[in-house]
């Protein structure tokens, strides 16, 4: 009897064991991104975490790693990486700065985004801060995980640490995108002939620094070496970069300080990097306040060949955005009907790629309206005013385009509905 | 591809494991959460043992000794009552908004606290030992800033910057001797307090005003251990604990923006849950008695600070700390003389003590050398300590000072 029950017990820690290796907690894998392998990676259905440094993460089931091994595609377990990744649960609750997102918070929201969209939506690591954070882009498109040659729409936000509100707007746009492909008709015209791209946290250091310490922080976190920090990062791209000392600053004392040199900062090289090997044919970079729609030259207050473009389009956008709530946003050349800025990000995709590019600066209008501060209940409305003139930028883009669509990686799935139509 | 639904909360706790920060803005000692004069807190120390360096695992002085070793119990009179003030002054360099980009400061800011710090008894019977304490454990206290800017005499702005906050523990001790010789001891502590800080920024020109508060509402538990051996007549070594604890708070933060010339007010508002796991500390310690007036004591302390975890509203702040050993000691030497024929005992004391802050980057550590002092009448004792400190690794040769008046009667 004590034989059996001895035997018994061995076969239990046997079966009990084989039950944890096939039945045990997932695990994050990491698979060298591959454009001859990506096909088969997707007709495995697995469970596509995020992009980085040409490595695509899967969160890989027992089964899944044994499909893996079986169809002989290496990978590397990088859950050791992710140390709190099965824990019990931890309620996020609440926040310091309550609706308006941290870089945590963001980040979180992007992934949890990608992961609930991911044939049309997809994150990706473009580089990191000064500080090591991620700076983050979410793409909307069709076939999303390859590039078709599309058109692309690049809509950045929060260059500038305390414009909270500049992270929100382009965050809720590609949510907008994302949750509505399914059920609108025009929103899945806009996303499948185009790539969206969403940046909305350009500073992520800065804003975290504007939250923890001092609200009214601007610039990125550089130590300048002589006590002061930053640079401020929309005096930094490289075209016409230090024009003169009106535009920006060489002191580094100065919240338009354009740091040493051009693309000095990581958080523009980042930006600068996007646009290799992509057509972007528009480009937005959100800001706060003052309740106005600019576009190039900063620099000068002298117009561009394309001064009357420019304008046509930032008319159309500034209709659409009053249409919604009566707000009104005043379009002008920013050198001549703001102020002399140089170094900034329109000036640069304008100047280097010739495409539309705007600094929409968004509510209030006014330093005695709340300047850098806007109400939670701010939030949805601003961006509810934006959608249409972003959707309208996006169809110019795609309208406007005059390159040729590549074919996808693999054929397009038709969504139920059509199949059953058909 | 079909997705398997994961919470986006899993995803928000996978990405925090995936990279590290790299370099943040290097505040040095004083994060926001950080202790008035240094990181290494284990209990209070009253003016006889802070005259000694600060030593406390072997060496029993009043009540306050149960905080660190509660066999140290055993050791005291019948009955003692001890109450303690102190005068505490510290140097910051870069804290909160100052030296990290929006005030800067020519050399160190300095700050002077004081009040009270400890009250408590112990009593002994048949063997048996009990400690009852409060002390001021902790305080999160900065500089005030409040600079202005000026133009033909009239303020146009103005920025004040003020931080202040405190942390009590309440202790609660038991000892037993055995076997004539050895004596151990738990205790229990609870910690409550507050940390506020508010940043106000008043535009006069415009009449606009900008307010940022936050606050921490702190509570937590943790235990404390030890033991004493009488080693011969001379000789006494000991060994005590803290257990690793959180220190949980319930955090508000709210910025205002006010406008009086429009009339207009916004608020943000945000809430949440912070927590900051404090170390696990052993120490040992000895004390040897050359004779009925002079003795000598020495600690060493280990901190587990590399376990160090801060999280504010939810959110895992980086903080790169490192395990270190704290050594202090100290030498005792008692005059006596007769005055009005009642005999007055007049203890000498002097002390060092090696004391490491926690941060990997910069590597600083403090020299503490004290020096005491007191009136003992039967069972009244007045005992008075210096303490200075002086700072090296940071770059900023930070100072702090303590000047300790302890009051007790024992039985």
């Amino acid at each position: 009897m004590k034989h059996i029950l001895l035997i018994l017990s061995g076969i239990l820690g046997i079966v009990s064991g084989l039950a944890a290796a096939v039945f045990g907690p997932p695990e994050i894998v990491s698979i060298r991104k591959d454009p001859e392998l990506f096909p088969r990676l997707v007709d495995m259905k697995l469970d596509l975490l995020m992009e980085k440094e040409g490595r695509v993460y899967i969160v890989a089931g027992s089964e899944d790693l044994v499909r893996l091994a079986e169809a002989g595609i290496s990978y590397t377990i990088e859950t050791a990486h992710f140390p709190a990744a099965f824990p019990t649960l931890q309620e996020l609750s609440g926040g310091i700065n309550g609706p308006f997102h941290s870089y945590v918070e963001l980040e979180r929201d992007l992934l949890a985004l990608a992961d609930a969209h991911p044939e049309i939506a997809q994150v990706i690591d473009i580089g990191d801060s000064l500080e090591g954070r991620n700076l983050y882009a979410l793409k909307i498109s069709d076939n999303v995980w390859a590039d078709e040659g599309e058109p692309g729409v690049l809509i950045l936000g929060c260059h500038h640490a305390r414009e909270w509100i500049s992270v929100e707007v382009p965050y809720l746009l590609g949510k907008y995108l994302a949750e509505n492909y399914a059920s609108s008709a025009e929103i899945q015209r806009l996303v499948d002939s185009s790539e969206v791209w969403i940046v909305p946290l350009v500073n992520p250091d800065g804003l975290e620094y504007s939250i923890h310490f001092y609200r009214y922080w601007r610039k990125n976190r550089r130590d300048n070496g002589d006590g002061t920090f930053g640079v401020d990062l929309n005096r930094n791209y490289g075209y016409q970069w230090g024009w003169d000392n009106r535009g920006s600053s060489p002191e580094p004392s100065s919240e338009v300080y354009r740091g040493k040199a051009p693309f000095s900062e990581p958080e523009t090289q980042a930006l600068r990097d996007v646009f290799l090997g992509r057509r972007f044919q528009a480009l937005v970079s959100y800001h706060s306040y003052s309740q106005v729609i600019l576009y190039p030259w900063g620099y000068t207050i002298a117009p561009s060949e394309k001064d009357a473009l420019l304008l046509e389009i930032a008319d159309e956008m500034a209709a659409r955005m009053a249409s919604v709530n009566g707000r009104y946003y005043e379009p002008g050349r920013a050198g001549a009907s703001f102020y002399l800025t140089n170094g900034d990000t329109t000036d640069w995709s304008f100047g280097t790629y010739g495409i539309p590019s705007y600094t929409i600066e968004l509510p209030p209008d006014s330093r005695l309206r709340g300047e850098f501060f806007n109400s939670d209940r701010d939030i949805q409305p601003l961006f509810e005013e934006n959608l249409p003139a972003m959707l309208y930028l996006i169809d110019w883009a795609v309208a406007h385009y005059e390159g040729q669509k590549k074919a996808p990686a693999r054929e397009k799935t038709l969504p139920e509905s059509e199949l059953r139509l058909k | 591809m079909v997705v398997r639904r994961h919470l986006a909360l899993i995803l928000c706790l996978v990405v925090l494991g995936i990279i590290p920060s790299a370099a943040q803005t290097v505040i040095g000692q004083y994060e926001d959460e950080a202790p008035f004069r240094t990181w290494n807190i284990l209990g209070v120390h009253t003016a006889p043992a802070s005259g000694m360096g600060e030593v406390c695992f072997a060496l029993a002085v009043d009540a306050s000794s149960a905080m660190a070793n509660p066999a140290l119990l055993t050791s005291l009179p019948s009955f003692s009552i001890a109450i303690s003030g102190s005068y505490t002054q510290s140097s910051f360099f870069r804290y909160s908004i100052v030296n990290t980009g929006v005030l800067y400061t020519r050399g160190n800011s300095e700050m002077g606290l004081y009040g009270g710090d400890f009250a408590g008894l112990s009593v002994r019977f048949k063997g048996w030992a009990l400690g009852l304490s409060i002390g001021l454990l902790e305080a999160y206290d900065r500089p005030m800033q409040s600079p202005e800017y000026e133009f033909q005499g009239r303020v146009l702005y103005r920025l004040s910057l003020d931080q202040e906050g405190l942390l009590r523990n309440v202790n609660l001790s038991l000892a037993r001797r055995l076997f004539g010789r050895i004596s151990v001891g738990l205790g229990v502590n609870i910690v409550s307090g507050t940390w506020e800080k508010t940043i106000e920024e008043d535009y006069l020109y415009l009449g606009n005003r900008i307010t940022d508060a936050k606050s921490h509402d702190f509570s937590g538990i943790s235990f404390t251990g030890g033991a004493t051996v009488d080693v011969g007549e001379r000789l006494t070594v000991g060994a005590g604990f803290r257990s690793p604890f959180t220190k949980k708070a319930e955090s508000q933060s709210r910025w205002e923006y006010t406008s009086s010339q429009e009339n207009i007010q916004i608020v943000n508002q945000g809430s949440g849950e912070s927590t900051f796991r404090q170390p696990l500390i052993i120490g040992v310690g000895a004390v040897y008695r050359w004779s009925s007036r002079f003795k000598t004591a020495l600690d060493v302390a280990f901190f587990g600070w590399s376990r160090y975890e801060a999280e504010t509203f939810g959110e895992k702040k980086k903080r790169l700390f490192r395990n270190i050993l704290r050594v202090a000691g100290g030498v005792e030497y008692i005059n006596t003389f007769r005055l009005f024929g009642e005999e007055f005992q007049v203890p000498v004391r002097a002390g060092m003590a090696s004391d490491p802050q926690p941060m990997q980057e910069p590597r600083s550590a403090y020299i503490r050398y004290s020096s005491g002092t007191g009136l003992h009448w039967q069972g009244l004792h007045l005992d008075l300590s210096a303490m200075f400190g002086v700072e090296s690794g940071s770059g900023w040769d930070l100072r702090t000072s303590r000047v300790s008046l302890t009051l007790s009667y024992r039985l």
